[in-house]
């Protein structure tokens, strides 16, 4: 589908299905009068000399070239921007068209076509009916006038029920039969009278809105079945159809006017938000669509506010839409590890998420504590990812923080954490797990690996030492609170978001495993403008053995931590005596 | 947005026909003589009738064009033309349509009714099953698709690291694939001619999708084995599951039973002796590069993603 040219989100993408705009030799009336005009001199009879407007042969030319440059306009004026009501792919497969469906049959993977049980017919129910229409003896040809000749569709099924039919034609299909020979017709009526519907349509609907002060409830939404209802009986005396099929042009109208309500209130769509939202169905509803209508029209939207893929899909996953919304055909499950992350941030308790490779301390795929077993044991090098999750509260115990670390784990993936030999044999169809196919997913809570920072500060004679290195102290911490500058860069939104709700990771903070270099801890303390320098640097995670000096340049932290300042204070002064920037 | 007043709907603004004859656009003086005019209009019927199609497939196209086609007769195909150029054109349709869904049927679907119903149902699923091809059960379902497998039909997924051991089980991204040969009948319970893999084709069918379909990462082997192991196997019947508030107790006595079932399922694992191994990378069959990029759950394209 395209929407409308001209600029906007759109303008980026290649769109699979786009508008046809007729260009030459397709064109206006007096260009296509003009060249059949330009025909005919060239090649008609010659005794036929009179090309002139007064001569009839002309005027039915003329006819003819209104004709087709009629059907050009309508091609160039197909709009597209109602596209999501226009197949009602949500309603069952007799309720999709306005007029009958055929008995097309849906596949089912219990039906085994070598089944010596079933009929032909009830494998191939269109190619039978087909067939029957094609002999020589049912033809269409045959069938159809005196479809069209019975006064009800009762006498066209008795028609259908003697023979030769009635040995062709199953009895569950007569009906269906007798649609198919009646179609043309009513497409023909629907087209030509489409005017005089929906003028009944808004009468009825008028006379309704007009007794709406005498209503108990005059605020209470139209009964629309009513007014249809209405509307079908005043249209049975003046169209040539059967009752049922003035009903079905009736009930084009109504889906007529659903979309034209739609079209309508494009741009109040495209702008909704999901604070907006419930306001948009309400309006929706009040300007006269129905429950799934008003559902399925806030797709209309490119990135529609709260639309998540399987709002449109059943649970087989057949779109309900056609052609399906961009959040159900751009977007993909776990493919990266930002995105189990991204669902993990989806837990309430959950402030910050990251996943990192490695199998860590914390709860395994299966639910079990890493560690508990031997084929979950801690291992960085593992073929796994790790959750890494920051908590709103701290676990007080490790039965909580493996609890809340299970809940993560299948917010994020599913429930393989309670249940990890799944039998998937048992429904395909479900979501879960989200995970990609051999990915063993874990999860752990955020450790704050306390660190140990030794330096002599150099400071002009008489600084006040113990302000001085609490202000070196307060700004370490501060740094390795707040992160890198480079992180704090919001990620830019997708033109298509999904398939999951947004959750943003916050962007303030250290990231797991990040190392300390060396440098920036520098450049935290000389932020004091009292401090000239800084000697003799070195830094150490607490238990590690030794401290690593400044030239080692950067200090490792855990894949599952971030760094914080430990207590200890390992931290002196030193007075410049030279005043030289060779201190600094 | 249209004002819908204090009760309701609007009601709509004038509408005119969506087609008028064109015997009717011809001036009055026509319309005098009842006879000359009806042959007239008899006349001109011939043009009615191609501008009545093409006002109906305007009015109808985006069922038309999609996975609902086959609910309506083609308004361009007489009602006599019979069941082989019905399901013909039924055919060309769902190939235009596939092409813009940028999926591609599989070559062994057959170009019957059944056919049809499957190319129905894989446009319309085309994009759940797009979105997750990369997870366990999409992989599964899609395959469940393209066989055309019943429930009882279905095959088992097993990835290495729930059943680990030594040899190729000890690597990391590896699968098996465990597809029954054998899918019973419904009425008969005879083996089905149409479903299961008992012939070469289809089991070679079924390597190829694997080789396709499966993440190019992941090293997934298929064994073809007996349905009879799905409900002779007592580790598929009851594996073990943790309460949702588990003690202490109960967390140990769930670990032991996942080291058990693991070891059975390694011994499963370790009783196929005769594979046919995915073992590849990358498995491109159409140039990305050649034109508009098309068929986006063999190749890996998003869609769009379009050069041209």
């Amino acid at each position: 589908m395209s929407p409308r040219a001209g600029t906007g989100p759109f303008t980026r993408q290649t769109m699979p299905i786009t508008r046809f705009v007729p260009v030459a030799p397709d064109a206006d009336w007096e260009t296509v009068r003009a060249r059949m005009v330009d025909h005919l001199t060239a090649t008609a009879t010659p005794d036929w000399t009179d090309h002139n407007a007064a001569d009839p042969g002309i005027t039915l030319l003329e006819v003819l070239a209104y004709g087709l440059a009629d059907l050009h306009y309508r091609t160039a004026e197909r709009r597209l921007d109602d596209w999501p009501l226009e197949v009602r792919a949500w309603d069952s497969d007799a309720g999709r068209h306005w007029d009958a469906t055929l008995p097309a049959g849906r596949w089912d993977p219990e039906t085994d076509p070598s089944d010596p049980a079933l009929a032909a017919a009830d494998l191939a129910p269109l190619s039978a009916l087909a067939d029957v229409l094609a002999a020589p003896a049912t033809s269409a040809t045959v069938l159809e006038p005196l479809v069209r000749a019975c006064r009800s569709r009762a006498d066209a099924v008795a028609q259908l029920s003697a023979e030769p039919w009635a040995s062709a034609v199953r009895a569950a299909d007569r009906p269906a039969m007798v649609a198919l020979m009646r179609a043309r017709l009513v497409r023909q009526v629907a087209q030509e009278q489409a005017g005089v519907v929906a003028s009944a349509v808004a009468a009825a609907q008028a006379a309704v809105v007009a007794a709406a002060p005498r209503r108990a409830d005059p605020d209470a939404p139209l009964d629309i079945e009513a007014i249809d209802a209405a509307a079908a009986v005043e249209l049975a005396w003046s169209l040539p159809l059967w009752d049922e099929e003035v009903v079905a042009l009736v009930r084009r109208e109504r889906r007529r006017r659903s979309r034209e309500v739609l079209t309508d209130g494009l741009d109040l769509v495209r702008a909704t938000t999901a604070d907006t939202l419930a306001a948009t169905r309400s309006a929706l509803t009040l300007a006269g669509l129905d429950a799934d209508e008003v559902t399925y029209a806030v797709a209309a939207a490119p990135q529609a506010a709260g639309l998540l893929p399987e709002d449109l899909e059943d649970e087989q996953g057949r779109s309900l839409v056609w052609p399906p919304h961009p959040v159900q055909a751009l977007t993909c499950e776990p493919v990266t590890a930002d995105d189990y992350a991204r669902r993990a941030r989806a837990h309430a308790d959950v402030v910050r998420a990251w996943t990192v490779t490695g199998r860590l301390p914390g709860i395994a795929w299966n639910g079990l504590p890493t560690g508990a077993i031997e084929s979950v044991a801690v291992d960085e090098h593992a073929a796994a990812l790790t959750l890494v999750v920051e908590s709103r509260t701290e676990p007080t115990t490790p039965a909580r923080r493996d609890a809340l670390l299970r809940e993560v784990l299948t917010t994020a993936v599913g429930p393989e954490a309670g249940a990890p030999f799944p039998d998937w044999r048992d429904d395909v169809d479900d979501l879960e797990p989200r995970r990609v196919v051999c990915d063993e997913v874990g999860a752990s809570l955020l450790e704050r690996a306390p660190v140990l920072v030794q330096a002599t500060l150099v400071t002009e004679v008489g600084a006040n030492r113990e302000a001085v290195v609490d202000d070196a102290r307060a700004r370490i911490a501060a740094f390795f609170e707040r992160g890198r500058p480079e992180t704090f860069a919001p990620t830019p939104a997708p033109v298509v978001d999904g398939p999951w709700p947004r959750h943003d990771q916050p962007t303030l903070g250290w990231v797991p495993g990040e190392a300390v270099r060396f440098t920036e801890v520098v450049e935290a303390i000389v932020g004091n403008p009292l401090v000239r320098g800084v000697e003799d640097l070195a830094m150490k995670v607490e238990g590690d053995p030794d401290f690593l000096a400044a030239s080692h340049g950067y200090l490792p932290i855990p894949r599952n931590a971030v760094p914080r300042l430990a207590d200890a204070r390992c931290i002196r002064v030193r007075f410049s005596l030279t005043s030289r920037c060779g201190d600094a | 947005m249209r004002s819908p007043g204090p009760a309701g709907p609007s009601t709509a603004p004038a509408r005119g026909p969506d087609h008028t004859r064109l015997a009717s656009q011809l001036p009055a003086v026509y319309q005098e003589d009842e006879a000359s005019f009806a042959q007239v209009d008899a006349y001109l019927g011939l043009a009615d009738e191609l501008s009545h199609a093409v006002v109906e497939h305007l009015e109808d196209l985006l069922t038309a064009l999609g996975p609902d086609a086959t609910l309506r007769w083609p308004a361009d195909l007489p009602l006599d033309a019979g069941a082989a150029a019905l399901v013909a054109h039924h055919l060309e349709t769902y190939d235009e349509v596939a092409r813009w869904a940028s999926v591609t049927f599989p070559t062994s679907w057959p170009g019957t009714e059944r056919g049809l119903q499957q190319r129905r149902e894989l446009l319309a699923r085309c994009t759940r099953l797009w979105r997750r091809r990369g997870t366990p059960r999409g992989f599964l379902s899609w395959f469940c698709l393209w066989f055309d497998l019943p429930a009882a039909g279905r095959p088992y997924l097993l990835e290495h690291f729930k059943a680990p051991g030594a040899g190729l089980t000890a690597e990391p991204y590896t699968a098996t694939l465990f597809v029954p040969t054998s899918v019973p009948v419904p009425s008969t319970g005879e083996p089905s001619t149409a479903k299961g893999f008992v012939g070469w084709e289809r089991r070679e069918e079924a390597v190829d999708f694997v080789r396709r379909y499966a993440p190019a990462h992941v090293d997934l082997r298929v064994c073809f084995t007996d349905p009879a192991v799905f409900t002779d196997l007592a580790v598929l019947a009851s594996p073990p599951t943790l309460p949702a508030t588990p003690t202490a107790d109960e967390v140990t006595a769930y670990a032991i039973a996942v080291q058990q079932q693991q070891a059975d399922l390694n011994a499963l694992l370790c009783s196929v002796v005769s594979v046919v191994s995915h073992a590849s990378g990358i498995h491109l069959y159409e140039c990305i590069d050649a034109g508009r990029g098309i068929d986006r759950l063999g190749v890996g394209l998003l869609p769009t993603d379009s050069t041209t």
